[in-house]
């Protein structure tokens, strides 16, 4: 398939899950998605350039990630998630969901900010389908402490669930 | 009392089983081990469980509940294309990367950038011309500038491995040592009366069925007169290898010339000095007219008039850099030159703006001290000097309450200040366009550049509306449980006529809102009473993002090449 419609693709793809990996990591929706732009345009200089990719996903996400950093570094911004829990307690009057449901995801919500940063980005990488050593590259840890990383999150979250 | 055949797995190896990060032999060790304790088993389908939560976590809250993109996704096929342009040579590519990385060092121009690389990518493509397009530019520019010289004839010295020689350019060939080499020329299809010269090279350069380019901008830091480009071709067939001229940076004057033969070798051409008469040059006498100068006897150099296609490159250079933004940075285009001016910008800030403009012609930089004079603040802001009005005191009150706290309440106002400050700086920098490329300037431009000034436009116009569009979006429900009044639905500007017209309507929509915002979060003087002070603001907020998004769909929406 030439470049440009694996990078179509993978576009149409993969896009929205980047998206809100950035807002993870406390990027604003237009600089999330501006970055998701630029994301893929990367990819495609990088096949263009015969880099080697072998999962494109964790590229994407690798790149993603340093890009978001950078983005957020420049521009002080609320960290995760900002804006997010109010939204969620909004919901509250939302018949569709019963009380009870909504309790639970609210304290799953806090659990999941009570996580450590690094924890928090182990568990949101892996949500999108990085493997422990694709996701070792992205933070620049080793495997061995992404599954510690995980294990832990886990753990903590596991508490919360009744 | 029977045994498991092996001990409960660790903490994390569970997860790693489950996950399938575990070597082939751990887990066929693990799954034996699971077959047999059911207390491992059950521990696994907790985890197996919170996994799923984190899955649902991440369908119905992460999905659900951020904002969706604000704008629609940009059509990747069209920007593939773009990237393609800029992919001709690896050295666009490299340039690409390397003004992307002095953006990204920049803390403050990063945050105007990180909207516009994209577009970013489109102007390199658009300037950053192929060495081959370069060469032939430079060659075009020095060609017209030496018809407008008066012919004086040249004396050049040529050296070849064995000889050196002195003939004054255009004087018939006398002894057998020129004949020789002129035979080498003239089987080249090289002009062998007037070897140092962009015309001879050009007319030899494009009868080539094939060649290489490159243009490369050589410093001289001890005497910058001396400043030139080297045109560098290669020829694949011929008895002309290679061929090198170099011209002078501020006239473009032919000045040397080494020139590669198969039989010949190598033959360097060199000017000699100039004869006495020439030496005292006049001054500069740059802008005049060329039918001025035919009829004057002393040889004045006249260099090709700077045109606003030349000054439109500068401004794209800028803009690359984002040094179009707030900085103290001047362009004027004077006669023959695009001038660049500043005051009091940092040395590696300068360094990085000369290698930028460094392969544009006629551009003339002039970096002043600091200390030569203050450097004039450019949509500075002034906040906390005034002291703050005790209505709005007990506004920021209310508000900070909202926020919870002082703390909050400061940074959410810096952070809305600094972006209704870069705002500005775009809105400064429009209208900067606009000053200097007025409708009747544009008219007379190329479609490319017109194209060009276009990207440029559009590249602030959704910086510009992006911004707008956040700021409402931190504001408005923060405005709103203070404001006496909901807010009023927008009414955007229709825009037509010139985007210099629609750029006068914007800029104090622009100005106002910023005016309010500094008055609101940061108790600059208000001349508005202080309870329709929330209400007015959270109106023009909502205006200016509705008039920002008309103006950035009218900036792309108008065809670039038309005349109006």
């Amino acid at each position: 398939m030439p470049f440009d419609d694996q990078v179509a693709q993978l576009f149409e793809e993969t896009r929205d899950d980047v998206y809100r990996y950035l807002m993870t990591l406390g990027l604003h929706p237009p600089q999330a998605q501006e970055a998701v732009q630029e994301v893929f345009l990367r990819l495609y200089v990088a096949l263009k350039k015969n880099e080697e990719i072998r999962n494109p996903r964790a590229w994407i996400f690798r790149v993603a990630h340093n890009l978001g950093l950078k983005i957020r570094e420049r521009e002080s911004f609320l960290p995760f998630p900002a804006g997010l829990e109010a939204r969620l307690a909004a919901r509250e009057n939302d018949p569709e969901a019963s009380l009870l449901e909504h309790e639970r995801t609210l304290r799953f919500h806090r659990a999941i900010e009570g996580l450590s940063e690094q924890q928090r980005r182990c568990l949101f990488l892996r949500l999108e389908g990085l493997r422990y050593p694709e996701i070792a590259q992205v933070l620049g840890i080793s495997a061995s402490a992404v599954s510690e990383f995980l294990r832990r999150a886990i753990a903590r979250l596991r508490k919360v669930q009744l | 009392m029977s045994k498991l055949p092996l001990p409960h797995p660790a903490g994390e190896q569970l997860l790693r089983y489950a996950d399938g990060e575990l070597s082939s032999r751990e887990s066929e060790q693990i799954r034996v081990h699971l077959s047999a304790c059911w207390q491992c088993r059950a521990e696994l389908e907790e985890v197996e469980q919170t996994i799923n939560e984190c899955v649902r976590y991440r369908k119905s809250v992460l999905a659900n509940l951020f904002p969706p993109p604000p704008a629609p996704w940009c059509d990747i096929r069209g920007r593939l294309t773009e990237v393609d342009a800029t992919l001709g040579s690896p050295s666009l590519l490299e340039r690409l990367a390397d003004s992307l990385g002095v953006l990204l060092r920049s803390p403050r121009r990063w945050a105007a950038v990180a909207t516009t690389i994209v577009l970013i990518a489109v102007i390199v493509s658009e300037l950053r011309h192929t060495p081959s397009v370069q060469a032939a530019e430079l060659l075009r520019k020095a060609a017209l500038a030496s018809e407008s010289h008066p012919q004086t004839p040249r004396r050049i010295q040529i050296r070849t491995s064995t000889r050196r020689i002195t003939r004054i350019a255009g004087a018939s060939t006398a002894t057998a040592a020129e004949r020789e080499i002129e035979t080498s020329f003239r089987s080249a299809r090289y002009d062998w009366d007037d070897p140092l010269s962009a015309k001879s090279f050009a007319a030899w350069r494009s009868q080539l069925p094939a060649r290489r380019d490159s243009v490369v901008t050589v410093f001289d830091n001890r005497s910058p007169e001396n400043n030139r480009y080297e045109i560098r071709t290669a020829a694949e067939s011929g008895e002309l290898h290679e061929a090198m001229l170099a011209l002078r940076m501020r006239d473009l004057r032919a000045v040397e010339a080494r020139l590669e033969f198969g039989s010949l070798g190598l033959v360097e051409i060199s000017e000699l000095p100039d004869e006495p008469f020439r030496a005292a040059a006049a001054p500069e006498a740059a802008a005049k007219p060329p039918a001025a100068v035919e009829t004057a006897r002393t040889p004045e150099k006249v260099i090709p008039a700077a045109t606003a296609s030349d000054e439109l490159r500068v401004f794209a250079a800028l803009r690359r850099l984002g040094a179009d933004l707030g900085e103290p940075i001047e362009v004027k285009r004077t006669g023959s030159q695009i001038l660049v001016s500043a005051v009091g910008l940092a040395p590696r800030r300068q360094q990085s703006i000369r290698q930028e403009l460094a392969v544009l012609p006629q551009v003339q930089i002039q970096f002043a001290d600091p200390s030569a004079g203050a450097a004039p603040p450019v949509g500075g802001r002034s906040i906390r000097s005034d002291p703050v009005q005790p209505g709005v005191l007990r506004l920021q009150e209310q508000l900070e309450k909202q926020l919870g706290g002082r703390a909050s309440f400061d940074q959410f106002a810096d952070q809305a200040l600094d972006l209704s400050d870069s705002l500005m700086a775009h809105v400064h920098a429009l209208n900067r366009l606009a000053d200097h490329f007025t409708a009747d300037v544009e008219r007379q431009m190329l479609p490319p550049d017109r194209l060009l000034l276009q990207r440029l436009r559009l590249d602030h116009a959704q910086a510009i509306s992006i911004k707008a569009q956040s700021i409402e979006a931190r504001m408005k429900p923060v405005l709103a449980a203070v404001a006496e009044e909901p807010g009023a639905a927008a009414s955007p500007a229709a825009f037509s006529g010139t985007w210099q017209a629609a750029t006068q309507e914007l800029f104090p929509q622009a100005r106002r809102t910023e005016r309010l915002l500094a008055v609101m979060l940061g108790g600059a003087a208000s001349e508005v009473p202080v309870e329709a002070l929330p209400s007015q603001l959270l109106n023009h907020l909502t205006q200016l993002r509705a008039s920002a998004e008309a103006y950035r769909d009218f900036t792309a929406a108008s065809p670039a090449g038309d005349d109006r």
